[in-house]
């Protein structure tokens, strides 16, 4: 990478960029995959420094941004140290890259509300249930950036695996997973109930198994 | 369109940098976590939450009255089956349209249940999970600090609390798994500090003419220190026994033991009955954030219920073992 690009980027992200500027920027930034990397490097660091999670700045900044680094992706940066702390204790690190992300996207497309965590390299580990999402996360960044700035739309595709099942109202409920017998899930049921008496008692509010229940979708 | 997006960027990207945090931040995560339990408990406050768990998405209300050592509460369903839970001293009543029931389970005297709470005893956690304060946060138009608490191994959840900053009451509560993926949030989108709501009043006023009315038979607390035919071989580190159960067997429903496990934070129960039938729990299951996975055991269906990972509750499940020691003393 060249270091009149480093300082283009530099300068996209001071604001200081004109319009054609900007666009040849991005979509140098689109093609290469280094220069996304640095790209996502700046974000970070602009991110951490406005301090992405709380919407300012918290106390120890030098810790997290020392934390920042530390949860890096690959492509950044060496593997992570053994002990540090799992990702999600850095809300910093989660929703960093996420939220400009979704800013460029929101602008573009009000529409794309795909979950920009799976988009995200930052939470490129974060394990994909669907295939549809797998499918969805395997799009590069890069289609972001088109879809940002060049407002080149592209249709996701998304693998509807049992469409029945996956759009029927009757599915969609809240239910106990793989179980079929009603006379199970009635019991289970009342544990349930029955276990949250004492959950509520726990210091973490057990609002959650109550509203577990209140949820519950009785339809067959 | 661009110039727009332009500033956008500049805003978004670069932003302002504000002022450091003042004060409260100072304040320990011990403090905040006391606040915290003593606020749920002792606040009359009334809110609309959203519960996303998997890809679930519901949303519901609360309501919360508290005079002076009495407490009240509703969790009330605003979407699907309009779900109703109530919680007071003496009862849980549980309203289920969908099935046209009503269930109003009373508290002996003696239990020791809702409103008692564990006290937050951050040095005994510690042994079993980290507590962080990780920053500030905006939710449902409120300032909140967050806080991690991070388990030290495998077996039980992690929790991010979005907590208030003014009554520490928990605006967002993240619960991850030990994959670190978010496995439920319940986050506030209102959230109303009442002191004038001191009762809630009951909704059980129409239209539950053709509903069944039950009347579980309450359970008996036993001594936790009274022998048991069960032994519990495989409990994770810190999990100790709270409380134990006993319902004897009606018409309805058959004699049922009840073991209660805590960490302090994360719950754990574990239910016998006599294994007569076939619709007992074989296997594992889960909603939301709770994992139960079912056994057989000499003879009796055991089942074990809880807020942590599902291999948790499949370890305990399948580490009980009966002895027969008499049980009666």
């Amino acid at each position: 990478m060249t270091e009149n690009i480093r300082e283009e980027i530099s300068a996209l992200l001071d604001d200081e960029l004109s319009h054609e500027e900007i666009d040849q920027t991005l979509s140098q930034l689109s093609e290469q995959e280094q220069l996304r990397s640095t790209w996502d490097r700046y974000n970070l660091i602009s991110d951490v420094i406005r301090g992405e999670a709380g919407g300012r700045v918290s106390p120890s900044l030098a810790d997290q941004v020392r934390a920042q680094v530390d949860a890096e992706p690959a492509i950044l940066a060496a593997p992570k140290p053994a002990q540090s702390a799992p990702a999600w204790v850095k809300p910093l690190a989660g929703t960093a890259v996420a939220a400009s992300v979704a800013v460029l996207a929101v602008m573009a497309a009000p529409q794309l509300l795909t979950p920009d965590a799976k988009i995200s390299p930052q939470v490129a580990t974060v394990k994909m249930a669907e295939p549809s999402y797998a499918q969805l996360a395997s799009v590069p960044p890069t289609q972001n950036f088109h879809l940002a700035n060049s407002v080149q739309y592209r249709v996701r595709p998304v693998v509807v695996t049992q469409p029945a099942a996956r759009w029927s109202t009757q599915y969609s409920g809240t239910r106990w997973k793989n179980l079929a017998k009603p006379a199970t899930e009635n019991r289970l049921n009342k544990y349930l109930v029955d276990h949250s008496e004492y959950a509520t008692q726990a210091p973490v509010r057990g609002v959650v198994p109550y509203a577990t229940f209140v949820g519950y979708d009785a339809r067959q | 369109m661009l110039q727009s997006c332009r500033a956008w960027v500049g805003c978004f990207l670069l932003g302002v940098v504000p002022a450091g945090v003042a004060g409260d931040a100072e304040k320990s995560v011990d403090a905040w976590l006391k606040q915290m339990v003593q606020s749920v408990h002792t606040l009359s406050y009334e809110g609309t939450f959203v519960y996303l768990h998997n890809t679930q998405l519901e949303t519901m209300q609360i309501a919360h009255a508290a005079n002076g050592d009495q407490e009240q509460e509703r969790i009330f369903s605003l979407n699907g089956a309009a779900r109703e839970v109530i919680r007071s001293q003496n009862s849980v009543i549980c309203v289920l349209p969908d099935a046209k029931s009503v269930s109003v389970t009373k508290h002996r005297k003696t239990d020791r249940r809702f409103p008692s709470v564990l006290p937050v005893n951050i040095s005994r956690l510690s042994d079993y999970y980290d507590f962080r304060l990780l920053g500030e946060a905006r939710i449902a138009n409120r300032e909140a600090v967050v806080i991690g608490v991070i388990p030290r191994d495998p077996l039980r959840y992690g929790y991010r609390l979005f907590l208030d900053v003014n009554h520490a009451l928990p605006l967002k509560t993240d619960t991850i798994n030990e994959e670190g993926e978010m496995v439920s949030q319940i986050m506030f989108t209102s959230l109303r500090v009442t002191p004038s709501l001191q009762t809630i009043s009951p909704t059980l006023h129409h239209g539950k003419s053709g509903y069944t009315w039950v009347h579980p038979k309450p359970a008996q607390e036993i001594s936790t220190s009274a022998d048991a035919n069960w032994k519990f071989k495989q409990l994770p580190q810190g999990f100790q026994l709270q409380v134990r159960t006993k319902r004897s067997a009606s018409l309805s429903e058959k004699e049922m033991e009840h073991f209660v496990f805590s960490d302090g934070l994360a719950t754990l129960s574990v239910y016998f009955e006599k294994a007569d039938d076939e619709n007992g729990l074989r296997k594992a299951s889960k909603m939301g954030a709770v994992n139960v996975f079912g056994t057989q055991v000499s003879g009796y269906q055991v089942t074990v219920v809880g807020e942590v990972p599902a291999q948790t509750v499949r370890t305990v499940a399948n580490s009980i073992e009966y002895s027969a020691v008499s049980s009666v003393q």
